[in-house]
């Protein structure tokens, strides 16, 4: 961050509009002059006001400034602005806090709070300007709340820095200001990004794909064993069949049952015959019902449909008499069929229109003969489905008498071979009885077998679906598995670089203060941050062993000023340099104090006044003439490129002067100090 | 629920990228006190790069 402007107007006693320009470059220093009470603390809380809407003054409440509250009329408003022109990361930004108040009778100089309003714009990188949409909370995050102190010191109170109980203070300034933030961040967010990918992959992954497959496979096994049965099955089949065969051959050739056996074979292959008639009976019975079996059923309502366009019919409303074009021909041509004039508006007019209501649709004529017509198809159709129906049946009970006929005869001829006087002839007969119930037992443990396995295959087709299914469902619990564990390792990296990081910064930063402590600290005592984050000046003690030490005000005051000088110069240092990292990048910060020479020794002053260029980039100090000593002066005065002194007017001293009040100006004042 | 070590078939500069990325997100979005849809953000970064 580098400042540019800084635009007052109404705030508190500065009335009406006052800038000052800030230095910037080698001569980097802008100091504003003034006695106390003239408004430097002011001109410091005007920041505050603008990042925190926040005055630490006594009487917080009066922001308005007074003499522009005394001339306004009761009713008026009175506008109180601070606007600060600023770059930030490549950025030149505007922001401004304006609030209006509200005059509400001719005593009140504080003035109602009215309307207030904060805007941050900034130019981005191809030159628009944009308007944050979090002004507030963005000017938050570019000078963090609780590092005002570091930022907008107060030379009177920052050795409190260094006091006990301040290791928050201390601890936020260097993660905010190091980049440790961003870090703590990332952990943080990663870790609620893995839940959410663990969430994805309970709501997806189970064991019921294993499930699945092991179920399928199992069905499986079992459907292989029923196969093997079946297979097992018709070879009995088959050899039986040969078996049967064989035993016919014989019969065929024995004097006693040659002619029987003939009979049978005859009659087998009658019966062979009538079965495969029966068969293609069926087959066509079913081809028959299906092209035609919806007839018996939608015949009803279209006959009911019929009924009723006949009933239309005969009542004369099917198909109508007059058209409707015809009425509008004939109101068109503006004369009636009986020769009357039809104009609009007359009696006439209006019964020769009212016959439009009574002509009937074309397109509803058309479809209800349509439907008349194909209702007597259907009828014949019907007709010629149950003859067809019936004339099927009619065979096929007939091939049925016949095949029953067959077996039976074929049972008579089994009976006179089991009858025959003949031993082999009535053995073989007998045989060949046991093999044809073992066929029958076989063909029904064959039908048996071939549903089960039908059923199998059922259950294994669906059991494939449902597999399919699990494994897709499976590859997102993959996918989501493997999302998490990359958001959790980049959690462990995040947090080893974290604490890596930190105790690096933690390294730096010890180092850095000391370093600045110790060249403007005359004596042999050191500057340390503890582990607890408290900042302390300690000395050695000898035997490794270190104490702290009792500390004057001002020596604490330049250990807090060390601290401060040290993230700021760190944080430029990283900026600058050619070292990228997307976690820190560093940043330019100005170091903006009130007074800070205010306890040190005229020593320490100048080793301070000659340290403070080359700790930031930009140096804003408002001091008092008494702390501007020749020794202060005679560092900072070449490099003071911007210089501004406060005339502040006392009522109590200036006759003109009605209320307080303070002019910034770039012309030399001397006032005493109050 | 899961570990914490490199995951498999995601190779080094992918998760090289991914780390730049989910820093450069949040680095995006510091400006912000709570930065609303950050969340969002990671959770795009990692799912574009492990499908």
């Amino acid at each position: 961050m580098e400042l540019r402007a800084l635009e007052v107007e109404n705030f508190r006693q500065f009335y009406g509009t006052q800038r000052l320009e800030f230095a910037t470059g080698d001569r980097n220093v802008t100091v504003v002059h003034g006695s106390n009470g003239s408004g430097k603390t002011t001109l410091l809380n005007s920041f505050l006001w603008l990042f925190y809407d926040e005055i630490t003054l006594p009487q917080p409440d009066q922001v308005a400034s007074e003499r522009a509250l005394a001339e306004a009329e009761p009713g008026d408003l009175v506008t109180t602005r601070v606007r600060l022109v600023f770059t930030h990361e490549g950025s030149r930004y505007e922001a401004e806090r304006v609030t209006e108040f509200e005059k509400r009778d001719d005593n009140d100089l504080s003035g109602t709070e009215a309307v207030s309003e904060v805007t941050l714009e900034y130019t981005d990188d191809r030159g628009n300007t944009k308007r944050r949409k979090n002004p507030e909370t963005a000017l938050k995050q570019i000078m963090p709340e609780r590092l005002r102190e570091i930022f907008f010191f107060d030379g009177e109170t920052i050795d409190q820095l260094s006091a006990i109980g301040e290791q928050e203070k201390i601890q936020e300034a260097i993660r905010k200001i190091m980049g440790l933030e961003i870090l703590e961040r990332a952990k943080r967010h990663l870790d609620e990004v893995q839940g959410r990918f663990e969430d994805e992959m309970q709501e997806h992954g189970s064991e019921e794909l294993s499930d699945l497959v092991e179920e399928r496979n199992r069905k499986k096994t079992i459907r292989s064993s029923r196969e093997e049965e079946l297979s097992e099955f018709k070879n009995s089949k088959e050899k039986t069949r040969g078996e049967i065969e064989d035993i016919d051959d014989r019969l065929a050739t024995l004097e006693d049952s040659r002619e029987l056996q003939e009979r049978r074979e005859d009659l087998k292959q009658e019966l062979a015959e009538t079965e495969d008639d029966i068969e293609a009976i069926d087959t066509d019975l079913a081809e028959v019902i299906s092209s035609d079996g919806y007839l018996p059923f939608a015949l009803p309502a279209v006959t009911e449909t019929a009924e009723m366009l006949r009933e239309k019919r005969q009542k004369g409303e099917i198909p109508s008499e007059i058209k409707g074009h015809f009425v509008d021909d004939l109101l068109d041509l503006g004369e009636c069929i009986c020769g009357r004039p039809l104009e609009s508006g007359t009696v006439h007019y209006e019964n020769v229109e009212e016959w439009k209501g009574k002509a009937g649709s074309s397109e509803l004529e058309q479809a209800a003969l349509n439907i008349a017509g194909r209702f007597s198809e259907m009828g014949e159709d019907e007709e010629a489905l149950f003859g067809e129906i019936e004339s099927l049946l009619e065979r096929r009970r007939n091939k049925v008498d016949r095949k029953r006929e067959y077996e039976e005869e074929i049972d008579e001829i089994s009976d006179k071979l089991t009858d025959k006087d003949t031993e082999d002839v009535r053995e073989l007969e007998e045989r060949r009885q046991d093999l044809e119930d073992n066929i029958t037992d076989y063909d029904q443990e064959i039908g048996s077998l071939r549903t089960k396995i039908e059923k199998l295959d059922d259950k294994i087709e669906e059991l494939n679906d449902e597999i399919s299914e699990a494994r897709q469902k499976n590859q997102k619990a993959e996918t989501a598995r493997r999302r998490a564990q990359t958001a959790a390792y980049l959690h462990d990296r995040i947090e080893t670089l974290h604490a890596d990081y930190q105790d690096q910064v933690r390294q730096d930063v010890n180092q850095r203060v000391n370093d600045i402590f110790q060249e403007i600290i005359s004596k042999d005592y050191y500057a340390k941050i503890t582990d607890d984050y408290s900042l302390r000046i300690l000395k050695d003690v000898g035997e490794q062993k270190e104490v702290e030490v009792a500390r004057s005000t001002g020596e604490r005051q330049v250990a807090s000023l060390s601290f401060i000088a040290t993230l700021v110069s760190l944080a430029r240092e990283r900026y600058e340099s050619d070292e990228n990292t997307a976690y820190f990048t560093g940043g330019i910060y100005p170091m903006i104090m009130d007074s800070p020479f205010g306890y040190l020794d005229p020593d320490y002053q100048q080793s301070v006044s000659r340290m403070l260029p080359g700790m930031a980039d930009q140096v804003v100090v408002l001091v008092t003439q008494s702390q501007w000593s020749d020794a202060v002066a005679g560092e900072m005065d070449a490099v003071a490129g911007e210089r501004y002194y406060l005339r502040y007017h006392d009522p109590a001293e200036d006759g003109d002067a009605e209320f307080e009040q303070t002019e910034i100006t770039s012309e030399r004042v001397v006032q005493a100090d109050v | 629920m899961v570990n914490s070590e490199a995951p498999e078939d995601v190779d080094d500069e992918v998760l090289r990228r991914l780390m730049e990325e989910v820093l450069q997100a949040e680095r995006d979005k510091l400006h912000m006190g709570n930065p609303l849809g950050i969340n969002d953000d990671i959770q795009s970064i990692i799912e574009e790069e492990v499908e």
